[in-house]
């Protein structure tokens, strides 16, 4: 009896162990001796933790053992990091450990971009010395921190561009007389009034992106600084009208004007039949309904993050996530503003379709991130909540 | 004091007798296999009395998990992603419910038989034959609950799969091509290996549990009738900690 | 030849047999009495070895019961026959079943032959043709026949009965008594019989054994025991009830 009760407590104190042990051993690899370990130097891990993964080319191959920080080192190579590494890959001498971000909503892994395929390859406890980080998200939307205001600027230096060119248009060689009697010059001229209006008649509708952008209840403050902006820039054109007036006696002729009205006349067309960027920005259903997507599908998120409910809700209702979200959407501003900022004139704008795609490709982008986060969180938090459930 | 100290004492020789009562019985597989008519027997109470019941739950966790799942996910408009439900099938639902409806009709069953057989004498008069309980009574029965929970589990998580897809057709609109399609995208390989695993561990927790309750049944028929419910709330008990013990370690690996 | 040799027993902490030595000679008929809770089965199971001895030690035919190994104990089970208390049969097999129990786990014998031994033994206990029958559906005393028949079943040389005849009704309990000895004569057996009646135990016993409160009293032959001038082993055998201050208190109480 005494002795099934001294070997019964044995078994229980050993199960105890074993099962504190499971609590506090995350990486089973390093006690199961699988693998070799590898060190590096880091100026810092950012949040970098023992068992994150070690990846090659996007595979796993191993995971983050220890992380030790040693202040008397220099600053670039202050933490060191001990990589547990599957046996049956080689890591050579010259290969790069960089610290990447896992996800835009934070996680970290170490991957290993080959170097020289003929150098040496590391043994056990040696130290891959080409080693980088890669900047934090934050750290990118910081240095690209760009607003609104600039894309407004950007639209405003597009409408000034119209400006310049209607004013090219008066400077030119045109006559009002070869403009009145011109009959094929009214006819143009009328197609490009008539696309400008079925433009504006979309945009009022809340067709195609900008009337989509127009329409939204939550851009309305910046819809309204937008208008604002159109006014100012339609009071411009009065002017040009004002100018035009001057025009109507300007007796100079400009042998080009046909040129630029016809050219004008494309531009518009193109306008019309979906064509370029602004084209495509007011025409193209599926892009407008990308972007009505992202923007409710963001409103959702963020919706559910202010009210605090749900399981994903939980996920991002740090502070820190919810910045990222916000800088992520700021990047897009960032991108669309560029090009409103670089491609200068908006006939070049409306021509050039590679200006549509990258906008494009920027929405995918962004879509996708959040496609991302949704794919990966229902993973993690469905079950999670429907556990809770019960 | 003396009364917690005598209850630790009771508890470490539990533990010693199930520990030994696993050993023997685990090292007497082969009598088990040997007298295949055991077996058979064993396997056909098993299978008989759990089908139907392990597929009605199965239909019904289905069922309700998709339920709840549905809501979670039209929150986020994300309803075609509750093909994801089926993965909570495979990994925990499938297996332990599975387990828990075993403990409750078999492992119960075992504890009744075992202690009926203990009171009245059946199981000395066993031994005064030359053989051994553990290898005559609670072999075939491990081996059966071992070898069948897995198919079981595989059962049940089929009979939630279709409740699931059906509900998600009804309920949630999203046709079951969509639910397996997300279903079979994201379900690895391993994930139903480690279900399966569980499954046999679960299953041999509760036919130890219950043969062991059977054989320190004292007190006849009311003795029979004190086994019988501890050894369904002990396998319950042991199962949920060894699923997360499990668990812990095959996801570590 | 069983010899024990300064028994002791206990559940856990409570002891329930002291210091108990005594020999069973080859053919000879043991029977045991004392009051109930004494000790006796108790005492049966660590001659068949189903507990171990806390103290002292039990051997048969030379060797220690609770130190065999499974082989060996194998080979003494089959050499011995044991009735239970309480029958002990397989209450999910039939009778037949039960007796042909101990022959197919260590007989080769055709299913024929043991269909053929099992009514013959159960002839023998006076139960012929209860073969089909569940043990839920026979009386007190038919368990106890149809167990004495799965005991007899391998033509045992040392047979262990507990309380075989308590229960039973004169005439049966006549039967068994008789059929002890003769079963004696045709086995050559080794008997050790857990018995109440006194007047049948007094017929078929060789030896005589009388526990109290897990001390052997008494042992000897029926002879012996009745001239015995133990005042126990007097009031026992005269069936006078316990007549200490507290048993009187008790009788008053019934008046
Ligand atoms: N399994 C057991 N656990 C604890 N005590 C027991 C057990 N079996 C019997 N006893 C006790 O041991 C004593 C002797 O029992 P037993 O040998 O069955 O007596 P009897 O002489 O009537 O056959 C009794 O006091 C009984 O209470
Ligand atoms: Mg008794």
């Amino acid at each position: 009896m005494a002795r099934k009760v001294l070997v019964g407590m044995l078994l229980l104190g050993a199960l105890f162990i074993f099962g504190l042990a499971t609590f506090y051993v995350e990486n089973w690899q390093r006690y199961l001796g699988k693998g070799y370990p590898l060190k590096a130097k880091f100026p810092l891990v950012h949040t970098l933790d023992v068992g994150d993964i070690v990846r090659m080319s996007g595979v796993e191959v191993g995971a983050v053992e220890e992380l030790t920080i040693n202040t008397e080192a220099p600053p670039q190579r202050q933490v060191e990091a001990v990589l547990r590494i599957n046996l049956d890959v080689t890591v050579r001498a010259e290969d790069k450990a960089v610290i990447k971000m896992a996800s835009i909503f934070g996680g970290y892994y170490v991957a290993l971009e080959p170097g020289d395929r003929n150098a040496r390859t590391l043994g056990e406890d040696e130290e891959i010395v080409n080693t980088a980080v890669a900047p934090s998200v934050t750290e990118v939307v910081e240095e690209s921190k760009v607003t609104l205001e600039e894309i407004r600027e950007g639209f405003n230096g597009a409408f000034e561009n119209i400006d310049t060119l209607t004013a090219d248009l008066r400077e030119g060689k045109g006559t009002l007389a070869r403009l009145l009697t011109d009959e094929e010059l009214a006819a143009d001229m009328d197609v490009i009034v008539q696309g400008l209006k079925t433009a504006s008649e979309r945009l009022e509708k809340g067709e195609g992106v900008l009337g989509k952008l127009l329409m939204d209840e939550d851009m309305e403050d910046d819809l309204q600084k937008l208008l604002a902006n159109l006014k100012e820039t339609s009071e411009d054109l009065a002017e040009g009208k004002g100018l035009l007036g001057r025009l109507l006696t300007d007796e100079e002729l400009s042998q080009d004007v046909d040129a630029i009205v016809s050219s004008l006349k494309t531009a518009s067309e193109r306008l019309e039949t979906g064509e370029g960027v602004l084209g495509k920005l007011l025409m193209d259903q599926q892009m407008a309904e990308d972007v009505s997507t992202l923007i409710t599908n963001l409103k959702d998120i963020s919706d559910d993050m202010l009210s605090g409910e749900g399981t994903m809700a939980k996920l991002l209702r740090s502070d820190e996530v919810y910045q990222q979200l916000m800088s992520a959407l700021d990047d897009l501003g960032e991108a669309t503003g560029a090009i409103a900022r670089g491609e200068g004139t908006i006939g070049k704008l409306v021509q050039d379709d590679e200006v549509y795609s990258k906008i494009k490709q920027l929405l995918q982008d962004v879509q996708g991130i959040v496609d991302a986060y949704r794919e990966q969180s229902p993973v993690i938090s469905v079950a999670g909540s429907l556990f809770g459930a019960f | 004091m003396p009364a917690f100290v005598e209850s630790v004492k009771r508890t470490c020789a539990a533990a010693y007798d199930v520990a030994a009562l696993t050993l023997d019985s685990i090292r007497h597989i082969g009598y088990a296999l040997k007298r295949h008519k055991l077996l058979f027997k064993q396997l056909y109470e098993v299978g008989n009395s759990s089908l139907v019941i392990v597929g009605v739950f199965g239909l019904f966790v289905g069922l309700i998990l998709v339920l709840y799942g549905g809501d979670q996910l039209r929150r986020f408009n994300q309803e075609k992603l509750v093909g994801l439900t089926g993965l909570a099938i495979v990994w925990e639902f499938g297996p332990v419910f599975t387990a828990f409806i075993v403990a409750g009709r078999i492992g119960s069953a075992y504890a009744a038989e075992i202690g009926t057989m203990q009171v009245y004498d059946e199981i000395d008069a066993l031994k005064s034959m030359g053989i051994k309980p553990e290898a005559y009574l609670v072999s075939p029965r491990l081996v059966a609950c071992a070898l069948l929970l897995p198919l079981l589990v595989i059962y049940a998580d089929f009979a939630a799969l279709m409740g699931g897809a059906g509900m998600a057709w009804f309920y949630v609109r999203v046709a079951p091509r969509e639910f397996f399609r997300i279903f079979f995208q994201y379900l690895e390989f391993r994930e139903m290996a480690r279900s399966l695993v569980k499954a046999v561990i679960f299953g041999g927790i509760i036919a130890v549990v219950g043969c062991y309750h059977g054989f320190k049944t004292t007190g006849g028929a009311a003795g029979v009738g004190k086994s019988t419910t501890q050894s369904v709330v002990h396998s319950l008990l042991a199962v949920l900690v060894a699923d997360y013990f499990i668990s812990k370690i095959l996801l570590a690996l | 030849m069983i010899e024990v040799r300064d028994l002791e027993a206990a559940y856990g902490e409570t002891s329930v047999l002291q210091g108990i030595s005594l020999t069973v000679q080859p053919q000879e008929i043991m029977v045991i009495m004392g009051q109930s809770g004494c000790g006796k089965s108790t005492f049966l199971r660590h001659l068949i070895g189903l507990q171990k001895p806390r103290a002292g030690t039990v051997q048969i035919n030379g060797t220690h019961v609770s130190e065999m190994s499974h082989k060996d104990y194998r080979a003494f089970c089959r050499s011995v026959g044991v009735l239970f208390q309480s029958g002990g049969l397989f209450n999910s097999m039939t009778v037949g079943q039960n007796v042909a129990f101990p022959l197919k786990e260590y007989t080769r014998l055709a299913d024929p032959v043991i269909d053929i031994v099992v009514k013959l033994k159960l002839q023998q206990v006076g139960l012929g043709g209860v073969e089909n029958q569940m043990p839920s559906e026979l009386s007190g005393g038919m368990k106890k026949r149809a167990g004495l028949a799965r005991a007899l079943a391998l033509d045992p040389n040392i047979l262990f009965l507990d309380e075989p005849t308590t229960g039973l009704d004169p005439i049966i309990a006549a039967g068994i008594d008789e059929l002890i000895l003769r079963i004696r004569d045709i086995y050559q057996a080794t008997m050790v019989v857990v018995a109440h009646d006194i007047a049948s135990s007094m017929q078929i016993a060789d030896k005589i054994a009388l526990f109290r409160d897990g001390k052997l009293i008494e042992l000897g032959s029926p002879e012996e025991i009745r001239a015995s001038r133990n005042a126990y082993v007097r009031q026992f055998l005269n069936r006078q009830a316990e007549r200490d201050e507290d048993g009187e208190g008790a009788l008053r109480y019934l008046r």
